[in-house]
């Protein structure tokens, strides 16, 4: 006896195979290398080959009606797209990135065939050169080049001006020092042997060019761009106290707090300062009975600096009314860098420069 | 009294002329060479019959051999001779140098042809001078933390350092120590010895090697002579 069971011929889990008839690359035939129906691969494309259509079609003779698709790009989609049997699908304007056109096709009983069994076409849109990883890292090469390139130029200028700097005031040291102190010399040689009308001119020759070396060295040091430290100033004063209150016998002491001596400083802020210490001792020495002078240099607000110069000595109000002490002009170089300039002469003599950023 | 006995090295004919003029004057001295360069000055004193010297005027930045280099060889022939050096500017770092090569004071061509003259009776007489940049440069190089081996300051030395570093003139620091304003000279004089001989140690000889400056260029230090052309009999 033969038993039927309906059910078991109708439910069949067999797919019809989905093969593509034809592929369109920015809307023309695009001629495969092999037969089209069974590739799975493109080969690789390029960057403007990216409107790509699909025709496709399920193998199914006797009711092609009855079968229906679906269909997703791996790589731009993840849900699944319905479409009719023979199938049609364009995608316009892909992205440069790795596809796989998934097929998915329903028997004639109307059953989905596993995920797993899809037909897949994957194809590879590569990037335009511009948009490369190699490109970029070109990119970035160039721009560091040029980046680089620049600051190299601005370095080679600055280095440039320093060198210049530096060469003009050793030139002046070594050559205008060097004729000046023959200049002197000559000069106090004539006066030795010259009439007694002539010796105070002679006399006052070899000064000026003293006072002349005195003040170009004092110019050529402040230009200098390897003096540009903290440190290189403080040699500078201790060195004009031992010039000027040496002789006089007074005492000089030089202090520094909290201040590093590496630091550095700006030329026009070194000179200023120094000019007003200068000027500030030269009244010590010329006008003043002290004997003893102290300086301190100071941390002043966050980033400032303090400089005091303090005596024990009383101005003779004499030499006060006449020279005014010069106190205008220091005023007036405190001005220049932003500086305040205070006087007190309660005890002894103390002038007190404070400026608020100095590096 | 006996006269002493001068010679000068000095690149710049003004000067030159200016310092044989003005002490050649003086019943004092006695120059007895005059050269324009340190290649000069060792041609003339290569042979025994080498003329006296008690106080050398050596110029501090001359052409060719610099005064500095030329110390060494200086002391070579005349042990016994005070080396002066003559700086245009205060160049600490070359005084300082010059010092410790075996230079025995120094004295800017700034100042009056009298004060050279008295410098030069100082030197003579056993005293030297000190500014207090360079004491404080001396006082770093006899640190405790940084000693080297050798000679080191006796504690009087230390008291004159410091005091020259403190800003006293000679005049307190004799008061102070209660002995007489020479004496505070004549120590200085000693310290720069002192120096010199402790310079000569080997790491500070190492360490100017290193800085490619070869001031001492002794045996073992190997600079050979003939780099700076003067080993040849001079044309």
């Amino acid at each position: 006896m033969n038993v039927f069971h309906p059910d078991s011929i109708k439910n069949q889990a067999t797919f019809p195979p989905i093969v593509f008839e034809n592929i369109n690359i920015n809307d023309v035939h695009y001629p495969t290398p092999e037969n089209v129906r069974w590739m799975d691969q493109l080969p690789m494309l390029h960057y403007h080959q990216n409107t790509l259509s699909f025709n496709f079609l399920a193998l199914e003779y006797n009711d092609p009606e009855s079968i229906r698709f679906r269909y997703r790009l791996v790589g731009q989609d993840t849900a699944w797209i319905e479409s009719k049997n023979p199938g049609f699908v364009r995608f316009s304007k892909l992205q440069p990135g790795a596809y796989t056109l998934e097929l998915l096709a329903t028997n004639a009983d109307g059953v989905w065939m596993p995920e797993a069994d899809a037909r897949k076409l994957s194809f590879y849109l590569p990037p335009p050169w511009w948009r490369t990883g190699w490109f970029y890292a070109l990119c970035a090469l160039a721009i560091s080049g040029i980046v680089y390139g620049v600051f190299r130029y601005r370095l080679q200028q600055v280095l440039k001006i320093e060198r210049m700097r530096v060469k003009i005031s050793s030139d002046l040291h070594d050559d205008v020092g060097t004729i000046l102190s023959g200049l002197a010399m000559q000069s106090e040689i004539l006066e030795l042997n010259a009439e007694e009308k002539n010796k105070p001119k002679l006399k006052r020759i070899s000064e000026l060019s003293r006072t002349a070396m005195s003040h170009m060295r004092d110019t050529v040091w402040a230009i200098d761009a390897r003096k540009d430290k903290l440190e290189n100033l403080l040699d500078r004063m201790r060195e004009h106290a031992e010039e000027t209150l040496t002789p006089k016998d007074i005492a000089f002491d030089l202090q520094i707090d909290q201040l590093a001596l590496t630091k550095n400083m700006p030329a026009h802020i070194r000179q200023n300062l120094y000019l007003i210490y200068k000027e500030a001792l030269t009244n010590i020495a010329k006008h003043s009975n002290a004997n003893k002078v102290a300086v301190k240099l100071q941390k002043f607000g966050s980033n400032g600096l303090e400089m005091s110069i303090h005596d024990n000595g009383e101005v003779k109000q004499k030499d006060y009314k006449t020279t005014g002490l010069g106190l205008s002009n220091m005023r007036m170089r405190a001005e220049q860098i932003g500086a305040a300039f205070h006087i007190d002469t309660s005890n002894g003599f103390l002038i007190v420069v404070q400026i608020q950023r100095f590096a | 009294m006996e006269n002493i006995k001068i010679a000068i090295v000095e690149d710049d004919p003004v000067i030159r002329e200016s310092l044989e003029q003005f002490l050649g004057e003086s019943p004092a001295f006695e120059i007895t060479l005059i050269s324009k360069s340190m290649e000069e000055f060792l041609a003339a004193v290569k042979d025994s019959a080498r003329p006296a010297i008690n106080v050398l005027l050596l110029d501090i930045g001359l052409p060719g051999i610099s005064g500095i280099q030329g110390i060494y060889h200086i002391r070579q022939k005349y042990p016994d001779t005070d080396i002066v050096m003559l700086t245009t500017f205060e160049e600490d770092d070359k005084i300082f140098d010059a010092l410790c090569a075996g230079a025995c004071s120094y004295i800017t061509k700034r100042t009056s042809l009298v004060t050279i003259r008295d410098a030069i009776f100082t030197v003579f007489r056993g005293g030297s001078y000190m500014s207090p940049t360079i004491a404080r440069k001396i006082a770093l190089h006899f640190n405790p933390k940084a000693q080297r081996e050798g000679e080191v300051l006796s504690p009087r030395q230390k008291e004159i350092v410091q005091g020259i570093v403190d800003g006293l003139s000679y005049k307190m620091i004799a008061d102070k120590l209660n002995i007489f304003l020479d004496t505070v000279r004549d120590y200085i004089k000693r310290i720069y010895r002192a120096l010199e001989v402790n310079s000569k140690g080997t790491g500070f000889r190492k360490r100017m090697v290193c800085r490619g400056r070869n001031l001492i260029s002794g045996p073992g230090c190997g600079l050979p002579m003939a780099k700076f052309g003067w080993a040849a009999p001079m044309g």
